[in-house]
């Protein structure tokens, strides 16, 4: 209980009893004063009530200013002067939330900065001639590819409706090369509560006895990613056309602790001493990228193994893990369930945050559940890449009619959606490539596309001891380039290597000037899909630089910088260090195929795939050079040029069962 | 005043009154020697029907009602830390981006923003996208009935089929991953929308009648992008 006359708590202002004779005023007062009465009393309830409605307004709630005033363009920043950027947005990198592509605008290095238009002539000149891709609409990641009964199976994530990602399916295709492929039904379509939202990646397990299993991720209806199984409606088919999916579906959901979101791409089974059949499947807890592990026996039921097999922060999401043994010894792959002491193995993933693969060789250990990569430094994630340029995704399998582990990884495109729209399609495969451990470094992988690739080449030209002095250009007289394979090897010689002094500098493909920038040992190599002028070309070249220690350090990189006069194409310089043992020689594969170069640097140490879209190098005015734009080196060039024949992909026919 | 608000005690009402009663005389008498008002009447009205007087009656109504309305203002109070909760998210969520304030502008602007969560949030930026590409594309609908001349006439075609493309690929695509789940693509739709809008200025050798909307929608798309790499 309070006293009436404490003042401070009344939250209505409060009109002072006047003193002094009260007579006739009196009735009067009463009137006022009851007056007074109710308007405090409503003025509490007014104020409590404005000062829900200040704090709402101040909250922004309910608050409908009208947008900002647009600002204007950097005015110095358009069309003009041809080293000017285009516009006036820096780009700040991954690191600040602006990705890699709205950065293309300032590594666009042409002219005036006027955009290209893109005719039909242009645009049906960029479908690929031997790389797998459907007939039209877009494709991303491969799904279960196996070999399964004489074929080869290649699924892949598909969406009929359109050249953008969206209502994901399962593609299917057959080969009996992988090469040649044919264009099956779609295998599996969002038919379910439990796929709804997207028949999503997965991977295919074959288990002893002949049977093929297939397990997928489901984006439900609730758009929570789930596990799902799935086999062959008739196992007798070789061409597997028809798939059933488990009745009791789903076989797994996220696990507590883990976001609905944040549990997808599981990898093949592989036994264990207990015969149990494992798996693993990529997460994330906070930014540490993480790998899941389950035990099952019939991939219908499934335990969760305590911990994880591996894990490495600041990594982000892992997606599409992959974990697979490759031999210390031989050439040959291993299938995924070997053991033993000549085996290491190697866990891939691949990075939500930068689109990129990464993988780490390293020991399983098996009883703990545990990979322990080689070298911590460059563990998943933060170390190798199969390939530095544009490559997703990327699933391998053990091919047991070869004997050999391959690779599939997923090209996506980087010219605009509008052209993607323009032309149908958007995204093809990489040549598959066999995988094996370098067992001169011991360090890396080695990859290198099938031989069965070789089948296309039909005629070819070669170039032997080449002299290309520093600042030339040698034109290759090889008829029509587009579709290329491409063998070359270049040394620099002794005398300038000896007599230039050395250099503290550290290469990097990505943040030099490309071809077009001089060193004293590079760069020199490849001008591919280039025209007569050179207004138009993309080079695949060696920078060697020569360290402190007198060692040679070599990068090979994949410069996009002029491969196009457009400016809405990723005009980047892809590429990476690559090792160079003692008397080799500098060695590259290129495979040209139209708007993708794949490269492959000392057998395959190091990878570059690029996509390229030329509006002048294009069928006949498409050609090949020789360059060294070094300062100093003198490089001998011996090379073989092959044209490739299309492989004809093309939808499966009845009759070509055999 | 006698009508302080002690609202939130709730004892039983005679247990109230009472002490009403025991104030209520207090102030009576106060008043009354100062001669200023004089309960005499009211007193014996309300005694005799409900055995308070006017003034207590006033006085308990009002008490009554501050009650009601205290208590209405709880959830309302809940709601208020709530909205400042969304408010803080719509904050933290524009600082990562490269146009702070236009992001905060666009969501606050949006009711939707006030439940999304950072999903929601880049969901509602890709309907703004969707909204002033349609605007463009009417704008350029205009120009082109103008009956420009032919180099003009062209850029502004072209101009049409970057928007037109940001409608049908980015924000289709972009709708698709963050309502499915796999965000990344949302990303690259937002980005693209960007180089669409740089591609269009570019097509203009003069003067370009869209740069302001250009340069909105570049910094609009870097925006959307910079919100849905939280998301990854």
């Amino acid at each position: 209980m309070e006293s009436p006359r404490n003042d401070s708590e009344l939250p209505c202002s409060y009109t002072r009893v006047p003193d002094g004779p009260q007579s006739s005023a009196e009735p009067r007062r009463q009137v006022v004063k009851e007056v007074v009465v109710i308007f405090c009393g409503l003025l509490v309830l007014v104020s409590l009530v404005a000062f829900n409605g200040y704090r709402a307004h101040s909250n922004g709630h309910g608050n409908h200013a009208p947008l900002p005033t647009l600002l204007t363009p950097n005015p110095s920043g358009l069309k003009s002067s041809p080293d000017t950027v285009p516009w006036s947005m820096v780009s700040r990198g991954v690191s600040e939330g602006v990705s890699q592509k709205s950065s293309w605008l300032l590594s666009s290095n042409n002219g005036n900065g006027e955009s290209y238009p893109w005719n039909n002539s242009m645009l049906s000149w960029q479908r690929t001639a031997y790389h797998f891709q459907p007939e039209k609409n877009w494709m991303n990641d491969p799904n279960g590819p196996m070999y399964y009964k004489g074929w080869y199976h290649f699924f892949y994530q598909y969406n009929p409706k359109g050249a953008v990602w969206g209502d994901i399916v399962w593609g299917h295709a057959v080969s009996k090369d992988m090469i040649h492929w044919l264009h099956l039904p779609l295998a599996m379509v969002a038919d379910q509560w439990y796929d709804k939202n997207g028949v999503w990646t997965g991977s295919a397990t074959i288990l002893p006895d002949g049977q093929v299993v297939m397990l997928y991720t489901g984006s439900t209806n609730e758009s929570v990613q789930v596990q799902n199984l799935a086999y062959p409606a008739d196992p007798s088919d070789p061409l597997l056309v028809d798939w059933i999916k488990y009745p009791a579906n789903p076989v797994l959901f996220p696990p507590p602790g883990i976001g609905a979101k944040d549990f997808r791409d599981p990898t093949t089974a592989w036994l264990t001493s207990e015969g149990k059949w494992r798996i693993t499947i990529g997460s994330k807890l906070n930014k540490t990228g993480i790998a899941l592990v389950y035990d099952t026996y019939d991939f219908k039921t499934f335990e969760r193994v305590e911990g994880v097999l591996h894990a490495v922060p600041s990594t982000g999401m892992w997606e599409c893990v992959d974990f697979f043994p490759v031999s210390n010894r031989g050439e040959n792959g291993f299938d995924t369930s070997i053991k033993g002491k000549n085996v290491k193995h190697v866990v891939k993933v691949s990075l939500d945050d930068d689109r990129h693969d990464y993988y780490a060789l390293g020991t399983y250990d098996e009883k703990n559940v545990k990979f322990t990569p080689d070298d911590f430094k460059n563990d998943v994630g933060i170390g190798l890449r199969y390939d530095y340029g544009i490559f997703y995704a990327s699933k391998t399998f053990y091919d047991q009619s070869k004997g050999r582990r391959v690779l599939w990884g997923w090209i996506g495109e980087s010219d605009s959606e509008y052209a993607d729209v323009a032309k149908g399609w958007a995204s093809v495969q990489g040549i598959p490539r066999t995988v094996a451990l370098d067992r001169k470094t011991g360090r890396n992988l080695l990859q290198w596309p099938v031989a069965e690739v070789e089948s296309l080449r039909l005629r070819s030209d070669e170039f032997q001891n080449l002299t290309v002095n520093p600042g030339s250009v040698v034109p290759l007289e090889i008829g029509t380039a587009a579709q290329l394979d491409i063998e070359a090897e270049f040394e620099i010689d002794k005398e300038a290597l000896e007599k230039t002094s050395q250099s503290n500098m550290e290469y990097e493909c990505s943040s030099s000037g490309g071809a077009t920038e001089r060193g004293a040992f590079g760069p020199f190599g490849l001008l591919v899909l280039a025209d007569d002028h050179l207004s138009e070309y993309t080079s695949a070249y060696f920078y060697v630089v020569k360290g402190s220690d007198g060692q040679l350090k070599t990068s090979f990189c994949s410069d996009q910088s002029r491969s196009s006069l457009a400016t809405d194409v990723s005009k980047k310089n892809f590429g990476s260090f690559v090792p160079v043992l003692k008397d080799e020689k500098l060695s590259v594969r290129i495979l040209v195929d139209h708007s993708i170069v794949e490269s492959f640097a000392q057998g395959g140490r190091t990878c570059v795939t690029s996509r390229v879209y030329p509006t002048r190098a294009i069928y006949g005015a498409a050609r090949l050079f020789l360059f060294n734009n070094a300062t100093e080196a003198i490089v001998n060039a011996s090379l073989k040029v092959w044209q490739m024949n299309s492989a004809f992909i093309h939808p499966f026919q009845p009759d070509q069962r055999n | 005043m006698f009508c302080v608000p002690k609202a939130t005690e709730r004892g039983p009402v005679r247990q109230e009154a009472d002490e009403f009663r025991a104030r209520q005389n207090l102030w009576h008498s106060f008043l009354t020697t100062k001669g200023v008002y004089n309960f005499e009447f009211e007193k014996t009205l309300f005694n005799s029907i409900f055995g308070f007087s006017l003034a207590e009656m006033k006085c308990l109504v009002l008490i009554w009602s501050i009650i009601l309305i205290a208590t209405i203002s709880m959830p309302t109070a809940n709601c208020r830390v709530m909205e400042q909760n969304k408010a803080n998210l719509i904050e933290e969520t524009c600082k990562q981006t490269p146009h702070d304030n236009l992001c905060i502008q666009y969501l606050s602007s949006d009711p939707r923003s006030t439940h999304a969560d950072v999903s929601g949030l880049a969901l509602i930026m890709v309907d703004v996208i969707k909204t002033k590409s349609n605007n463009v594309l009417d704008k350029i609908q205009k120009l082109l009935e103008e009956n420009p001349e032919p180099g003009l006439k062209e850029a502004l075609s072209s101009c049409a089929d970057r928007y037109k493309a940001i409608l049908q690929a980015d924000v289709a695509q972009a709708v698709a991953a963050l309502q499915k789940g796999d965000p990344k693509f949302a990303e690259d739709g937002a980005n693209d929308a960007a180089i669409e809008a740089t591609s269009c200025e570019n097509t203009f050798s003069g003067q370009s009648p869209l740069s302001n909307d250009n340069t909105a929608m570049h910094d609009l798309a870097a925006t959307t992008a910079a919100i849905v790499r939280q998301l990854l």
